[in-house]
């Protein structure tokens, strides 16, 4: 326990090095997300489907239409 | 020798002294702050308000979703809107004008101990003045990115590697494009442990240099966890690029493809699509400016533009004149090319041809034209 408080330094990096090297790793290998959403935007199978055809619901209430077609203006 | 008090001041009275020419310009477009928000302007607004959700405001194309931006400069502009009771449109523009202002005057620092002959007078007229300088103005991250990436050298020159891991996690938390940093602050932490390799204290010496390491890009990991917990997705910042035509391509594909197309008849439309051979002539003009700066030995800078350049040109064409006309790096290497010029009236010329690009391009963005940008 002293050594770790002595060397609290490494032990934050260390600590922190395992989280977000944890947050990177649920990130890449285990999104929780709809059908929809992994067809559109992880496995990308969808993205010639028409809008009709096609809708999910996003978190929350909202309900996203298929496309590719970007919005205004340009992402930055 | 010019003294930072006054050339603060004087940055001050030109990024003053521009925005009013801006407002003047403006008048016919609805006025400074409504003109000046274009394109990527309503996402940060918005976003400022009311935080990241799918967006109802695109009546055309339903809720979108606005994770793609990242979250730093909305924070800061809710911040300023709130201090201020202004509208988001009009916050923004306070913010970004400051943050021009102390990225100018970082850039000053950065520059007497980088390139020791530049006049610093010039260096901030020519910010000023400079085609693409009125984006540093505009409600985007051009001024928080570019002030912080040279805030990160600038702690790594002093050698003050927390503060430089600290201000890394910021710029991750500004632009996917932060994390670029990270392979640089990476080298100065593995050189001070290289050099402390003899010290008895060996895991304090560890510690030292894993800890700006390791906080560097918490920024982005923040970010991404909000991400998983919110969306279920921690790459949504990612995937939803979909949505702005953004796919991994590769460099070499996209220009291939973009000098194929040969498009610059789509110039000479207002509102139609950008021309992808123009955005493409660009990112060339930027990595021919790295090969410059690398040539000159900056070996940082050099990175750092051709990396800025080639992640965006791996996915789009799309914003590439803007990320190249706005690197601090580019920036540095034009000025130093324009002071090269002899001769006073022939100096003036140029800056006064600059200025009026700026005109130009500044009349463009004020009539919602994506031909340039």
């Amino acid at each position: 326990m002293l050594h770790i408080l002595r060397h609290w330094r490494l032990t934050l990096a260390v600590t922190l090095m395992a989280l977000q090297a944890g947050i990177v790793a649920v990130g890449l290998f285990a999104p929780r997300v709809s059908a929809g959403y992994r067809a559109l935007f992880i496995d990308k199978t969808m993205m010639n489907v028409p809008y009709d055809d096609h809708t999910f619901v996003w978190p929350g209430p909202d309900v996203v239409p298929e496309t590719a077609v970007p919005p205004t203006g340009a992402q930055s | 020798m010019t003294s930072w008090r006054n050339l603060a001041l004087l940055t001050l009275a030109l990024v003053a002294a521009r925005i009013g020419v801006y407002a003047l310009i403006a008048h016919p477009f609805g006025g400074l702050a409504s003109a000046m928000c274009q394109y990527d302007c309503g996402w940060y607004v918005r976003l400022a308000a009311d935080g990241y959700q799918s967006d109802s405001q695109w009546d055309t194309l339903g809720p979108v979703p606005n994770w793609a931006f990242f979250p730093l400069y909305p924070i800061l502009l809710r911040i300023v809107t709130l201090l201020s009771q202004l509208r988001g449109e009009a916050a923004g523009l306070i913010l970004s004008n400051l943050l021009f202002v102390g990225f100018v005057l970082a850039s000053a620092v950065y520059l007497r101990r980088t390139r020791p002959g530049l006049n610093l007078v010039f260096w901030a007229l020519f910010a000023v003045l400079f085609p693409f300088g009125f984006t540093f103005s505009a409600v985007y991250t051009e001024g928080l990115f570019a002030l912080l990436t040279i805030a990160v050298l600038l702690a790594l020159q002093d050698r003050r590697l927390l503060l430089a891991g600290l201000l890394t996690a910021l710029l991750c938390a500004t632009r996917p494009t932060g994390v670029l940093m990270i392979p640089i602050v990476l080298a100065h932490c593995a050189n001070l442990a290289w050099q402390a390799r003899a010290t008895p204290d060996r895991l304090g010496v560890l510690g030292k240099a894993l800890l700006p390491l390791a906080i560097a890009p918490l920024g982005l990991s923040l970010f991404m966890l909000y991400q998983f917990i919110v969306i279920g997705d921690a790459m949504a910042f990612n995937h939803v690029q979909l949505l702005w035509g953004r796919e991994w391509v590769g460099p070499i594909a996209n220009l291939t493809r973009a000098f194929t197309d040969w498009d610059w008849q789509r110039m000479t439309t207002i509102h139609g699509d950008a021309s992808r051979s123009y955005a493409a002539s660009w990112a060339l003009i930027g990595l021919l400016v790295a090969g410059v700066l690398a040539w000159q030995r900056r070996w940082a800078e050099a990175y750092l533009l051709a990396a800025s350049v080639l992640l965006p040109l791996s996915t789009a064409m799309h914003s590439l004149p803007r990320f190249v006309a706005t690197n601090p790096f580019f920036l540095f290497a034009c000025c130093a090319g324009l002071l090269h010029i002899r001769g006073p009236r022939l100096r003036v010329a140029a800056f006064g041809g600059i200025a009026a690009l700026q005109a130009v391009v500044l009349v463009g963005w004020y009539a919602a034209s994506n031909a340039l940008y």
